[in-house]
């Protein structure tokens, strides 16, 4: 029997318990045999913390970053794509947004018959809800022509991570804020001169009824029946056929292309924003290099003194059984019964020397790799004091645009 | 004996790390730029260290698609932490395994000459990029890695990497809870006797 064999057959499988299995994927080192696997269960364990915040790109770029700019730093100015992408974090966009958007979708040809049929059905459901007429087939959605949910709904419509086919259309909710006035919601200040233009009437129904919730003395007279207002837990199916347009957007691509025509709504407020969350992932990734350039050579120390322990737990083991195995064949064969229980008495004794020699390695060595260990995990920390601080100095300095 | 073992960023147990967790996930919901950033912040590097660690060719591309569907579907979500990390990394093995299904097909359209090479990449899409994936281990522990079998080495990484516990990798591959404590304990005695190996043959 090899040495490797019969070191392996003494950790056999059997006292590889389920406890100590926990025990290495908790970080912990169940005993000393286990040192190096825990080493390498800790080597796989670091990749996550070891690997940087990656840049934020594509779509997620409409909720983190971008997102940040219309919901955070101004009410007023919408992030590009905020208007034709309907995201999560677009959802708190300002309304001068969703005119921008209705009037550069009015200027197309979908968007002149689609707004032509919302206006005429407005006119209808107008009629047909202050009772002058009923109009079948418009019935409890009549309302619904006339806004623009399509483009400020909430409802993610296409949004770019259709291809995992699970993605949950319309299934936000609009924030509490948009009703009750608070958080998010752009200045009531702004509505005044903007919504008055025409083009954005037939926004105003649903959203003035919320706006108005709580303050019936100035309730403006517009027809709406709530009772009909669609809800956020309506399937996109249900929705009105203004939202068609909304609908297209699948091509995802083709919009991302439309972006950069719209640029010219936007103002160097935008471009601001751009560079400082340009100079923000610049900064981040200058934190995260100097920080793994730090920790680099810490996982390479910790490591080699991992493995100088295994290797010393191992010669330590080789001994031992080298110094048992004359025993042992004279075990087989010896028929004194004194001699055998000197035998015995040698073996055991080799065995309490080689637990007295392995926790004296252990302590030795452990010392060492936990400084280490320390020094890695306040560079970690620090690190990520430095990422947070950037992103504070981001967030602000964003906010005072 | 105890000891603790290295501290690599963990799903914190902290109740005001969760609780935390639960006010971005509500700022989350009513689209709040700062909230979906901290989300971004806290589990991104994992779910990028798993998508190296399993052979996709743009880990960092993946975690952004990861990212953009979960907050699409942040509306959906409610639960902790840790169910936040399953629901995301549901999300990274769907596409790393789209991922290799693709590059599959593109061995199969691009490498005709090589017919070998095509069957062999093409039933294991995986292998070509398997030295690149671990090429941040050290080698003991890359080399141990590769002796386990695909899904061992899922486990570990959703174990270790995802820091899940085994409930929930178990409902994330569709496994029962027993099946996957075999499996991981396989893999790490395959990996511990890749150990030993390794001190012998010195």
């Amino acid at each position: 029997m090899s040495a490797f064999d019969d070191s392996f057959s003494e950790m056999h499988d059997g006292s590889f318990t389920e406890d100590m299995a926990e025990q290495l994927f908790s970080g912990e080192i169940p005993t000393p045999e286990l040192l190096a696997l825990a080493g390498m269960v800790g080597d796989v364990r670091g990749q996550a913390s070891s690997t940087p915040t990656p840049a934020v790109r594509g779509a997620l770029a409409e909720y983190v970053g971008v997102g940040l700019s219309a919901t955070e730093a101004s009410a007023e100015s919408p992030a590009p794509g905020a208007v034709s992408e309907p995201t999560a974090p677009t959802r708190t966009r300002s309304r001068k947004s969703v005119i921008a958007e209705a009037v550069t979708f009015a200027g197309t040809l979908t968007g002149k018959i689609v707004l032509g049929c919302a206006v005429a059905g407005a006119s209808i459901a107008g009629v047909q809800v202050s009772g002058v007429v009923d109009v079948s087939g418009f019935g409890g959605e009549s309302d619904s022509l006339v806004s623009t949910s399509g483009f400020d709904d909430g409802t993610p419509k296409g949004l770019p991570f259709e291809d995992d086919g699970t993605a949950a259309r319309g299934r936000f909710e609009m924030p509490a804020v948009f009703f009750d006035g608070g958080g998010n919601e752009p200045s009531g200040g702004e509505e005044g001169d903007e919504e008055a233009e025409s083009d954005e009437a037939e926004d105003r129904p649903e959203r003035e009824e919320k706006k108005w919730e709580g303050s019936n003395s100035e309730k403006p007279s517009i027809a709406k029946p709530s009772a009909d207002e669609p809800t956020s837990d309506e399937p996109p199916a249900e929705k009105p056929k203004t939202q068609e347009p909304a609908a297209e957007k699948p091509a995802t691509e083709e919009q991302r292309v439309e972006k950069p025509n719209r640029k010219d709504q936007d103002d160097a407020k935008e471009a601001a924003i751009r560079e400082l969350q340009a100079q923000l992932h610049e900064d981040k990734e200058a934190v995260y290099a100097a920080a793994r350039s730090e920790m680099e050579p810490l996982e390479a120390e910790k490591y080699t003194l991992s493995q100088a322990l295994n290797a010393t737990l191992h010669e330590l083991e080789t001994a031992r059984n080298q110094a048992k195995a004359p025993l042992y064949a004279e075990r087989e064969t010896a028929d004194d019964p004194d001699r055998l229980a000197e035998i015995e008495a040698e073996l055991l004794a080799i065995y309490r020397q080689w637990e007295v020699d392995r926790d004296a390695a252990v302590a030795e060595a452990t010392p060492a790799i936990d400084a280490v260990k320390a020094q890695l995990e306040a560079i970690e920390l620090e690190r990520d004091a430095e990422i947070n601080r950037l992103l504070d100095e981001y967030h602000a300095a964003v906010a005072a645009l | 004996m105890t000891q603790t073992m290295g501290s690599p960023a963990r799903l914190s147990s902290d109740p005001a790390d969760e609780a935390a967790f639960q006010r971005a996930v509500a700022g989350a919901r009513s689209g709040r730029a700062p909230a979906f950033e901290w989300l971004w912040h806290r589990f991104s590097r994992q779910v990028t260290a798993f998508a190296r660690l399993q052979g996709s060719d743009d880990p960092e591309g993946l975690a952004n698609d990861v990212f953009a569907a979960a907050f699409g579907r942040i509306g959906d979500f409610s639960g902790s932490a840790t169910n936040f990390v399953s629901f995301v990394f549901a999300i990274a093995r769907n596409k790393i395994n789209d991922e290799h299904r693709r590059r599959g097909r593109r061995v199969m359209i691009s490498n005709t000459e090589d017919g070998f090479r095509e069957r062999l990449e093409a039933s294991n899409p995986t292998h070509s990029a398997e030295a690149e994936a671990l090429a941040g281990l050290v080698p003991e522990t890359a080399d141990a890695l590769r002796r386990l079998t695909d899904e061992q080495r899922e486990i570990i990484f959703l174990r270790l990497v995802a820091d899940l516990p085994i409930e929930e990798v178990a409902s994330l591959t569709g496994r029962s809870v027993g099946a996957v404590k075999a499996m991981q304990h396989r893999a790490l005695v395959r990996m511990r006797r890749e150990i030993l190996r390794g001190a012998v043959s010195r």
